[in-house]
């Protein structure tokens, strides 16, 4: 199976209200052809919402929607040409796994002749050839995935739809899936917008992700972008794990890295991003696996900030130990690599935390009832 | 309790022990399998063995050969038949789209529908047949309405107009309940499905929607041929000479205390040609290949 | 207090609790004075068996409570249909000790053994020479009649005053109706009657000649109504102008100012029995309520509540003149009517059944 190659999309001012309440507010979005972009956010931040709103299963209050160059806001869902797989995959019960297949092909008036080669060839990409004759009943959660993925793909859609369709799978089978449906979507070069609230699977498989909250984008970037560099404490927060910092600029080193006076007046530096006058009162992230456990007597090797606290308490996740450490009435998380060498601390130890002041992450401005303080 | 209590370690003992006891299943059913032998075993016996009681004792097929030999009786399960089918085909009709609004509506329009469909429910058979005397008759409610728009009366009252329509409000509700229930269990991710794959609105409607919908239609189809086939009071009310329904035959025989023995014969042969009609409908119809698509 | 059976003083708690065993109908009497419980508790009860609605009303209030009052005997009224009352007597599992049915269920019960003599030497209050007909296994109570009933607004100066006449459509046209089998009796009489069958020659019946006068009329009859409710509402709304129709049926639409009104002439009068079943649990009560019902005050209350006709020829001393020319059983009516022949119809109703379904379809 050969693919139409994919289709760019832009969303401009997209926004939708039922009544009162904004479920998105005027979202405005650039996916180039072939990328695959994810919608990532908590429930009820108008990701799916978004999605329906491309499909055209939900009415935009506010806004454009563009496949390439063709405004499709007002164009009924079947005229959009986009694929889907929804999240409880959507196979219609009473057909065989051919004729769910080959409804798209014959809702859109193709050749009788070309449903069966066509259906042997999508089954074939999905790795399950010779299931036609099966009921959707009779497959397992992953081989129903499978056909929905077959099905929304079959009549060489440039746009594909994905609505968390890995929800319903156990966390094995999630990766492998992960690795199928991105083989696919290069092998197609098809334009994928993938929804989720598993940040995991957004970092694994998207090639840039939308961090939404509350029907806005509060970041869209790489996953390096949004994990080394996250706009806010929301992002930094919701993707992955951080240590927030706040204090008060109070001076500037030699090498650009500025000098920070926290709670407690412990002194740390980070490093700025964009200007950042003296005097400010900022916000600042700080990866757990970014704080070095250093040995008694040892000495930090280039980090510019150490602090010493008390272990607080010790959380073993296999290939890796998180320590929560108590400095004065801030509360660290360290994570450190099992089998790094040296003792494993135990509760109630002293140690210090070294860790590089360009890892330090300033945040933007904390929006209003953001937490930017300790955790 | 002491500890010595032999009870509970006894009965655990045998539990384990013994196989062949009666599954605890068995059990709870028992019950239910005595009262259903009684209520319904028993009785339909009895109208079988009164169908076939020669009056001085003995077996006799008299009043079975007088079925067969009065062709009026005859007529009169065919008019049966005739009516009950179309007041199905007609509550299909009304009902389908009725359900279909009651599942897709916005909840304030949906519950107002349910509460007109539930009042019909609620109300009783007598007193609604009453108000269709008064609706339907020459100076009733709906003729006056035609006459003042300057159109000729309408003859809707003892005659078969008035059985189906009787008969089509007082059964509507059963279909509508039947259709909605197997309609609200219609995931409508598939519709969506069905729309994003290229179908038009009336198109996912036709190849998803509709054959997800069969069980429904079947069900609430045999609900109300089956009530219907006993119906007596409306058509009694309502209809003419020409809406004999057997039951109405039945009941007068039964009421009167004219002759059971030909009221259960009566009885049986509606049975007995209910139950063909089904195996019929069921050989003819084939309701799983109607349901599964293939390509 | 004291208890028969032990003699012993019984509390007041148990007295109490034997009161409120005594069960709904007395209470629905309103029956409250301590020494008015005593008496119902010693003289037991009577199971009636009624029709419900209406008539058991007017039964309530002109026997079961005078009755009651004078003997102690509570009566509980048993509305049952005559279907139900089948299934109990041939159950064996009596409940009921009389049973007010019409003559054509009576008769068709005697048939099958079912009905326990009445013993009229029990009879203290009643003097049976005043009823007709008193039978070994029924009493007559009451009757009601089948009669021409017409709209005055059709026919404002002239009425058809005889079946011959209702048959006579191009010199009274309109639609009409009669009684369908489900009813009672299909108007067999009445087409004979037409016919020109003299009123004391009917019976036995001539069926052939009957349906073939039936068939005559049939095209304009708009309904053969199988219930007094709808033929009245026919009659009432005007969906006919002409038909038989119970006296009761059109006397209460008279009552509320309908344009209706009754030709008696040639009308039938049908019976209303006593009768006590076989197994009666309180056989002597039975006879005792008999014996109350049939007196002539009881009799003319049943009739001016009800507007069925009394049996008993002295109870037209309490009824005023208005009330009795409404009456099936007035002397000015008796004359110009005559009785079903109830007998005759159970032997041969089967038979007319066949008949009667295949005529409704054309036959």
């Amino acid at each position: 199976m050969r693919g139409a190659g994919g289709a760019a999309l832009r969303l401009e001012g997209l926004g939708k209200s039922y009544g009162g309440v904004t479920a998105v507010a005027g979202v405005s979005l650039a996916v180039h052809a072939g990328e695959f972009v994810t919608l990532l956010g908590p429930s009820g931040s108008g990701k799916t919402t978004t999605l329906m709103m491309i499909a055209g299963f939900v009415a935009p209050s506010a806004g454009e929607i563009m496949i390439d160059s063709r405004p499709v806001a007002r164009v009924p869902p079947e005229k959009r040409g986009l694929g889907m797989v929804f999240q409880n995959y959507a196979l219609f019960p009473h057909m065989t796994v051919a004729a769910n297949i080959a409804f798209p092909l014959k809702m859109r008036g193709w050749p009788r002749a070309e449903w069966r080669p066509r259906v042997a060839r999508a089954l074939e990409m999905v790795k399950l050839p010779g299931y036609e004759e099966r009921f959707p009943r009779q497959l397992s959660g992953g081989q129903q995935q499978r056909v929905a993925l077959a099905r929304a793909l079959v009549f060489e859609p440039r746009v594909l739809l994905m609505d968390e369709p890995l929800g319903a799978l156990d966390k094995k089978l999630r990766e492998h899936m992960q690795a199928e449906i991105k083989r696919i979507q290069r092998a197609l070069g098809v334009t994928v917008l993938y929804v989720t609230h598993d940040q995991e699977e957004a970092l694994t498989m998207s090639d840039r992700i939308v961090v939404m909250r509350d029907g806005r984008i509060e970041q869209f970037g790489t996953p390096v972008e949004l994990y080394e560099e996250p706009a806010n404490a929301f992002v930094a927060d919701f993707i992955g794990e951080s240590n927030f910092l706040s204090g008060t600029v109070v001076g500037f080193a030699p090498d650009g890295s500025a000098e920070l006076r926290g709670a407690g007046g412990r002194r740390f530096r980070a490093a700025p991003r964009g200007a950042v006058a003296a005097g400010a009162a900022v916000a600042a992230a700080l990866r757990p696996e970014r704080l070095r456990l250093m040995r008694n007597g040892e000495e930090s090797s280039g980090e510019e900030n150490c602090w010493e606290g008390r272990v607080a308490e010790i959380v073993y996740l296999g290939e890796a130990i998180k320590l929560r450490v108590a400095v004065d009435e801030l509360t660290l998380t360290a994570k450190m690599r099992n089998g790094d060498g040296g003792p494993t601390p135990c509760p109630g130890d002293r140690v210090r935390l070294a860790w590089r002041a360009d890892h330090t992450v300033l945040l933007g401005t904390p929006q209003p009832g953001e937490e930017a303080g300790a955790p | 309790m002491s500890q010595s209590s032999p009870f509970v370690p006894a009965t655990a003992a045998a539990m384990g022990r013994r196989s062949r006891r009666p599954p605890l299943a068995l059990c709870l059913l028992l019950p239910a399998l005595l009262l259903l032998g009684f209520v319904f075993l028993y009785p339909m016996l009895d109208i079988v063995l009164r169908s076939i009681a020669a009056p001085r004792g003995g077996v006799s097929l008299a009043h079975y050969g007088k079925i067969i030999a009065q062709p009026a009786y005859l007529r009169v399960f065919l008019i049966t038949f005739e009516i009950a089918l179309s007041v199905t085909v007609a509550t299909l009709l009304l009902g389908y789209p009725l359900a279909y609004v009651l599942v897709t509506a916005r909840r304030g329009i949906a519950a107002a529908i349910m509460a007109c469909v539930l009042l019909a429910f609620f109300t009783d058979v007598l007193v609604r047949t009453y108000a269709w005397l008064v609706i339907l008759g020459p100076e009733g409610a709906l003729n006056q309405v035609l006459r003042a728009l300057g159109s000729a009366p309408l003859n809707l009252l003892y005659n078969r107009y008035g059985v189906l329509l009787g008969m089509c409000y007082a059964l509507l509700p059963y279909m509508v309940l039947t259709l909605y229930s197997v309609m609200r269990g219609i995931d409508r991710n598939l519709l969506q499905a069905a729309r994003n794959l290229g179908a038009s609105d009336w198109r996912a409607f036709r190849h998803v929607f509709l054959p997800l919908s069969l069980p429904g239609i079947a069900g609430g189809s045999l609900l109300v041929f089956i009530l219907a086939i006993g119906y007596f009071i409306t058509p009694r009310l309502l209809g003419g000479a020409g809406d004999q329904m057997i039951a109405m035959v039945i009941e007068q025989q039964v009421e009167l205390g004219v002759d059971w023995g030909f009221a259960s014969a009566l009885a049986i042969v509606l049975l007995a040609l209910t139950i063909l009609g089904f195996l019929l409908y069921d050989r003819l119809v084939g309701l799983k290949s109607l349901f599964e698509s293939k390509i | 207090m004291t208890d028969k059976k032990t003699g012993q003083r019984i509390s007041r708690r148990q007295a109490l609790r034997r009161g409120l065993r005594l069960g709904a109908g007395l209470a629905a009497f309103g029956v409250a004075s301590g020494r008015f419980r005593r008496a119902a508790a010693d003289a037991g009860k009577v199971v009636v068996r009624t029709g419900g609605g209406a008539y058991e009303e007017a039964l309530r209030k002109a026997i079961f409570e005078p009755f009651t009052a004078a003997t102690g005997i509570q009566v509980v009224p048993f509305a049952t249909n005559v279907a139900k009352l089948v299934a109990m007597v041939e159950s064996g599992n009596i409940e009921i000790d009389v049973a007010d049915l019409g003559e054509f269920t009576t008769v068709t019960f005697q048939n099958k053994g079912a009905l326990a003599k009445i013993d009229k030497s029990k009879f203290t209050r009643t003097d049976l020479a005043d009823l007709d007909p008193v039978r070994d296994y029924y009493i007559g109570e009451n009757t009601y009649a089948t009669v021409l009933g017409y709209n005055k607004d059709a026919f404002p100066t002239k009425h058809p005053q005889s079946w011959a006449e209702f048959w006579d459509v191009s010199a009274f046209p309109g639609t009409r109706m009669l009684e369908d089998m489900g009813a009672e009796y299909p108007n067999l009489e009445f087409a004979l009657l037409a016919d020109g069958v003299p009123m004391d020659k009917l019976y036995p019946l001539d069926v052939p000649r009957a349906f073939k006068k039936l068939r005559a009329i049939r095209p304009h009859i708009a309904k053969w109504w199988d219930s007094g409710a709808v033929s009245a509402q026919m009659l009432a709304s005007k969906q006919t102008v002409l038909g038989s129709i119970w006296s009761g049926r059109i006397q209460a639409l008279v009552d509320a100012n309908a344009p209706v009104a009754i030709e008696w002439n040639q009308s039938s009068r049908q019976l209303q029995t006593l009768c006590i079943l076989k197994g009666a649990p309180n056989l002597d009560n039975a006879h005792k309520y008999i014996d109350f019902a049939l007196q002539p005050k009881q009799q003319a209350e049943v009739a001016r509540l009800s507007g069925y006709g009394p049996i008993n020829r002295k109870a037209f001393d309490h009824i005023d003149a208005a009330t009795a020319d409404k009456l099936p059983t007035s002397p000015q009516h008796l004359k110009i009517s005559f009785a079903t022949d109830a007998s005759w119809w159970v032997a041969h109703r089967a038979e007319i059944a066949d008949q009667w379904q295949s005529f409704l379809l054309g036959g």
